[in-house]
């Protein structure tokens, strides 16, 4: 499952774990979908990802 | 799960988890409603207080989609709002949980309860389940 689809779905646990995965890639995007998925702005996450 | 509160859903989320339920913790009606359609889930908790679309709201658009109108849906309120506990006792089958939520199953659609604040006030609604 790709990040946009766990967060379109809200599935929490499941966007968490991708992002965490991105961090060893990435680790100031992930950084900061990580804060957006932890307070639930899934909105955010899907801003970030663009479209 | 439905509530604009993060620190709301986060407990809701926490005590489901631990028992064993797939949580998808949502701020916000709109998200709810896109998350349902994205993956219908098995039962909504729903806060009735919410901002843009309230909980009655996203309920009426739950039951006018055929492929999530028979998802049951359970609202939710902070305990001390007095309205919210009116319109949960009123409609029968209420209950009080122990904890800071109060939960009522709607059962028969998101109509809006017809027993009134005066009414409640003189003890005409039904009795919270023991």
């Amino acid at each position: 499952m790709i990040l946009r689809s766990a967060t379109v779905a809200a599935e929490y646990d499941k966007a968490l774990e991708l992002v965490g995965d991105l961090a060893a890639t990435a680790p100031a995007a992930a950084e900061e979908l990580l804060r957006l998925v932890r307070t639930f702005d899934y909105q955010g996450v899907m801003d970030r990802l663009g479209s | 799960m439905v509530d604009d509160t993060p620190a709301n859903l986060q407990m809701l989320a926490d005590i489901l988890k631990k028992r064993g339920y797939r949580a998808r913790p949502v701020p916000s009606g709109r998200l709810a409603l896109q998350a349902a359609k994205a993956d219908p889930p098995d039962l909504i908790l729903l806060d009735i207080n919410m901002p843009v679309m309230d909980g009655y709201e996203v309920c009426t658009e739950l039951k006018k989609d055929p492929n999530l109108a028979a998802i049951p849906v359970i609202f939710i309120s902070a305990y001390g709002e007095t309205a919210d506990k009116i319109h949960a006792f009123s409609a029968g089958g209420s209950t009080t949980s122990p904890s800071r939520f109060m939960w009522r199953k709607s059962r028969h659609g998101c109509r809006p309860p017809t027993t009134s604040p005066t009414a409640a006030r003189d003890g005409k609604l039904a009795r919270p389940a023991a």
